[in-house]
């Protein structure tokens, strides 16, 4: 009877708790939204699965060693987070999986991934103002640049405490892309500026494409060298990929090495929101800085549209500022959909492919900038 | 401490201002280098024709050896060589059609938005599977 007491005593059930249930149920709603929603899948179903799995009552797998024992599995591949091993090697993928072109053949619309990485700035302020520190805010204000592995990488270097707290927020509005950018752009927006059709981009030679990332990182790697990691990687794969003779990594890249490491980031942010951790005014006040910030990104994008718009004598539809955002390929897709809808003839998608990488690019610069100066 | 006096004590605004000159100093510089970069390619191309006489290349060198250059196949920044990005890029459109829909319309509408090699790109995805056919000589989409 005595040890059926004690089995009892140690199973979930008698250790389930207010807070670790209310976690479990966020988890199973993001899981219920990455399957049956299809909100970000990839991203969400692991994220959702390690936030379920950490909040069992008991669990251990993120206990770290402890009396000789060997800690929990998400607690040893966690170490490539707060190493900030995963975030550039998604971006080894993500290189390797971008077609550069449309920025190659249209370099101005760099502009436009410039003036989104406004809303990080923006967002840091604002986050002071409520108390934050510098790191922490810099952290927070990095999800205005709607890319999720560069949001990780400066919080594991700066804010690690606030780590799961950022990552579910910025993968979190990155799936919600194409229901809070519209109503911005329609916003900032007249029908006739929307309806703007834009010239077919020109024709790049392999020769560009291949020297494309040796230059950028040339120049970045010079101008911000804390960047390197970030963009060193990003501009690897597209190497690989542009090349020509690398064509077994380039598809490493996409693929099997993309995939894992998908995987073991997803898993080990979802495992980061335990009860305890996730359930305070500090993550609600996160989530709110958040899709400010992703906000005044997408709007001041969309400024810089419309200044190029009247500097190019009304050449540039604004709404391709919008995907200045590094939300990639998902702002691009929002831009050819609100574009589509005031001129059915529109094709917007390649155009805004170039602020969209060019927002890759310039949210990595705004995260080394943060790493250099703080 | 909050508010205003919390940003000044953390020198956000010059923080703030600073960042944002930084990301737009530095992609400005690469825009401008980028935007150069295929007129750079075209001077090296045309070195032999620039290069005062005598400093040309020996002309009993060896001959140049064409190099396998695809420089001179076109390749339109929306048409991808692997099938499945180009899939990526046609998705938008083909989700304009109502399924199961004819390969015409498909070609008309790809005609319509100016999208390089339809009829080419229509066979090629066709052969690739991401058309599907539903009978009556239609199709359906089949990427995920």
């Amino acid at each position: 009877m005595e040890k059926f007491t004690y089995f009892l005593t140690a199973t979930g059930f008698a250790n389930l708790n207010g807070p670790n249930m209310i976690m479990m149920v966020i988890a199973l709603f993001l899981l219920y939204l990455g399957i049956a929603k299809k909100y970000e899948p990839l991203l969400l179903v692991p994220i959702s699965f390690g936030m379920l799995l950490v909040n069992f009552p008991l669990s251990l797998l993120m206990a770290g060693p402890e009396n000789g024992q060997p800690g929990g599995l998400l607690h040893y591949l966690y170490m490539g987070i707060e190493l900030g091993i995963y975030p550039p090697l998604i971006f080894l993928g993500i290189g390797a999986l971008t077609d550069f072109s449309p920025l190659i053949s249209n370099p101005k619309t760099l502009l436009l991934g410039a003036a989104a990485q406004v809303g990080i700035f923006g967002t840091y302020l604002g986050a002071l103002a409520l108390g934050f520190t510098n790191a922490e805010s810099a952290s927070i204000g990095i999800i205005g640049g709607a890319d999720g592995p560069t949001a990780i990488y400066l919080a594991s270097q700066k804010a690690p405490h606030l780590l799961g707290a950022i990552s579910v927020a910025a993968y979190s509005y990155m799936a919600l892309v194409p229901i809070i950018q519209p109503p911005i752009m329609r916003l900032l927006t007249s029908k006739e500026e929307r309806a703007i059709p834009m010239e077919q981009l020109r024709e790049t030679s392999k020769r560009e494409r291949i020297l494309f990332p040796i230059v950028v990182i040339l120049v970045t790697g010079l101008f911000l060298p804390t960047a390197l990691p970030l963009l060193g990687m990003l501009m690897l794969g597209n190497l690989f990929r542009e090349c020509g003779v690398t064509d077994r990594l380039s598809k490493a890249a996409q693929n099997e090495l993309n995939n894992i490491i998908v995987i073991f980031l997803g898993l080990t942010v979802g495992a980061k929101c335990s009860a305890g951790y996730f359930l305070t005014f500090e993550t609600i006040q996160i989530i709110v800085l958040g899709l400010i910030a992703f906000g005044i990104g997408t709007a001041s994008g969309v400024l810089m549209g419309k200044i190029m718009n009247k500097a190019t004598g009304g050449k540039v539809n604004p709404l391709i500022g919008a995907a200045g955002v590094s939300a990639v390929p998902m702002s691009a897709r929002v831009v050819q959909t609100v574009g589509r809808e005031a001129n059915p003839n529109n094709f917007l998608l390649m155009v805004a492919m170039g602020p969209n990488v060019g927002g890759v690019i310039g949210s990595a610069i705004a995260a080394g900038i943060f790493l250099a100066m703080l | 401490m909050y508010g205003l006096e919390a940003i000044n004590d953390a020198h956000g605004w010059q923080m703030a201002a600073l960042g944002v000159s930084i990301v737009f100093s530095s992609l400005i510089v690469l825009s401008i280098v980028i935007s150069q970069l295929h007129n750079l390619l075209e001077l090296w191309e045309k070195r032999k024709t620039l290069l005062p006489a005598g400093t040309a290349p020996d002309a009993d060198a060896a001959p140049p050896t064409v190099a396998p250059d695809d420089d001179l196949l076109p390749h339109p920044p929306v048409c991808p060589t692997e099938i499945a990005a180009v899939a990526t890029l046609w998705d938008p459109l083909i989700q304009q059609l109502d399924a199961p829909f004819t390969l015409q319309a498909l070609y008309k509408a790809a005609d319509a938005n100016r999208f390089p090699h339809p009829h080419l790109t229509v066979n090629r995805l066709r052969d690739a599977g991401f058309l599907a056919p539903a009978g009556d000589g239609r199709f359906t989409w089949k990427h995920a």
